[in-house]
């Protein structure tokens, strides 16, 4: 019974604390958004900061931080995301986000391009050494 | 299609070589297809056709897509079919800002939800494009050459608008001109009207777009409304147009047409005082809805579609310009209603299998009497179409 207890607890402790922390290139001098604002950016209403720079966006393709971004940010679930910007990429419409296969992969992402926003596991903010950490309002 | 491609590459890549903070993406898909309709009926005859099965490869797209602050170009080269080249999209877009911006070249004309993705088959749930966009029997021409466009943000949704014109059904001197307005809320909801106009008379109209082959003249227009609903799970999607069409019809013409049925020679004084003024409406409507089933990482769709089109002018026969759907019914007016499903192993692969039932009424006796039966018969489509992106 404590087993079991001690893995239910682990498994809600692990969803409760699955949270994502954006992230952004330093030259992008992007420091917050609101969250309609990161909605937008997403969902490729606007390829734009509201400063005017062009962004180029990545994410991760799964996992717990990725339904917690989608689900809060975009509002819907990665394959929709990815169904939307395939359209909008064969149309013109706008670049597809980069899928990337993790939070160390994004960060490395991000450094090297100097429009880059994308999300990582909140839990690994520490490690996004000087990328600039986003507040979502 | 190589040449093509290295040209354009090179295009892109020379402005590249200036600027070192463009972009640029390539994208491409494949679209390989196998159809089979039953023995289906025709006009004036009890004798069934038989049909063979189709193999096609309708959709083999290349895609270039470059952009460098406010600037983006696009190119689209198919070679659909195996056969021919030729470029679909060659445009430059300059943008003032999201509210506003100019668009020159070659593309295609925003207009509803499909137009602008409608050779993209890996993007959407069905396998055929809805009966406006069906090449026998066209509502408009999908091409332009001119786009005003913009998109304004309010909040949660934005509003995209566009004004368009080129030479879409250009001939002398009217001027086409096209709109769409469209409201959206993120990827969840999308809701919208488009409109088009000839903008006069289209003279010597050769069948392409809207227009019928067998007129002298012809204008038309056409306004429909659109919506769509995508979710975690489920995609529903409707819409519905009307073209009205003026013209004067080459009754000579016409009336030669050996497949008209009696309700179109009735209507064109075939067998009386022929009557060179048409004047009519074509209207469409359809209805799709797709539900997402996750299969570990694959996913099926199992898929619903209706579609309804009438057109009461246009004949059967392709060789007058004609559609084997629209014109084999006696008053123009025919649905279709389709199952299927998708099945994707992964994101880049689309494996679709749909069935159809074609219902009408046909006129099989050529007596000067409109004396149609209802007629129905089946067709089923297998496709398999994969994108990739550099």
């Amino acid at each position: 019974m404590k087993y079991v207890l001690g893995l239910i607890f682990c498994l809600v402790s692990n969803f409760a604390f699955a949270g994502y922390a954006l992230v952004a290139n330093k030259g992008l001098g992007l420091t917050t958004l609101t969250k309609a604002q990161a909605k937008a950016i997403f969902n490729g209403a606007t390829d734009k900061t509201p400063g005017g720079k062009n962004v180029t966006l990545a994410y991760i393709g799964s996992g717990p931080v990725a339904d917690a971004f989608f689900k809060e940010i975009t509002e819907n679930n990665v394959k929709v995301f990815e169904g939307a910007w395939l359209e909008k990429a064969l149309s013109g419409a706008g670049v597809a986000p980069e899928k990337q296969a993790d939070s160390a992969a994004v960060i490395a992402w991000v450094k090297s391009n100097a429009s880059g926003v994308a999300f990582i596991d909140d839990a690994k903010k520490a490690e996004a050494g000087d990328l600039q950490i986003v507040t979502v309002n | 299609m190589k040449k093509y491609l290295l040209l354009s590459s090179l295009a892109l890549f020379a402005v590249s070589a200036q600027a070192g903070q463009m972009k640029t993406s390539f994208y491409g898909y494949i679209d390989a297809y196998y159809e089979n309709v039953d023995d289906s009926p025709s006009p004036n005859s009890t004798t069934k056709t038989e049909n063979a099965g189709e193999f096609d490869v309708p959709n083999i797209n290349v895609i270039v897509q470059s952009s460098k602050d406010n600037t983006k170009a696009f190119l689209n080269v198919t070679g659909g079919g195996g056969g021919n080249t030729s470029v679909n999209n060659a445009w430059i877009d300059y943008s003032k800002s999201d509210a506003f911006a100019v668009r020159f070249g070659k593309m295609y004309r925003p207009f509803g939800l499909y137009n602008e993705i409608l050779d993209a088959v890996p993007t959407y749930i069905g396998i055929e494009p809805p009966e406006l966009f069906d090449s026998d029997h066209q509502l408009l021409t999908r091409e332009t050459n001119f786009m005003l466009h913009g998109k304004v943000n309010t909040g949660d949704s934005s509003v995209r608008w566009s004004l368009t014109t080129g030479n879409d059904d250009k001939a002398g001197k009217n001027n086409p001109i096209g709109a769409d307005i469209r409201w959206e809320s993120g990827t969840k909801w999308k809701v919208g009207t488009s409109f088009y106009t000839t903008g006069g008379y289209i003279s010597s109209p050769d069948g392409t777009g809207g227009s019928t082959q067998h007129m002298t003249e012809e204008k038309y227009s056409v306004t429909g409304i659109y919506g769509q609903y995508r979710g975690d799970n489920i995609t529903v999607q409707l819409a519905g147009y009307v073209s009205p069409h003026e013209g004067t019809r080459n009754t000579t013409t016409y009336c030669a047409y050996t497949s008209l049925d009696d309700f179109r020679k009735n209507r064109a004084g075939c067998n009386s005082t022929p009557i060179a003024a048409a004047d009519y409406d074509v209207e469409t409507y359809y209805m799709r809805v797709g539900y997402d089933v996750a299969l570990g990482d694959a996913t099926l769709t199992p898929y619903f579609q209706y579609d309804y089109f009438k057109n009461e002018e246009i004949p059967f026969s392709k060789d007058d310009g004609g559609d084997k759907e629209a014109g084999l019914s006696n008053n123009g007016a025919f649905t279709k209603m389709t199952v299927g499903a998708v099945y994707r192993p992964d994101f880049n692969l689309a494996l679709k299998l749909d069935y159809s039932q074609h219902l009408q009424e046909v006129d099989t006796n050529s007596n000067g009497i409109v004396d149609g039966s209802a007629e129905n018969y089946g067709e089923y489509r297998v496709s398999m179409s994969y994108f990739w992106r550099l």
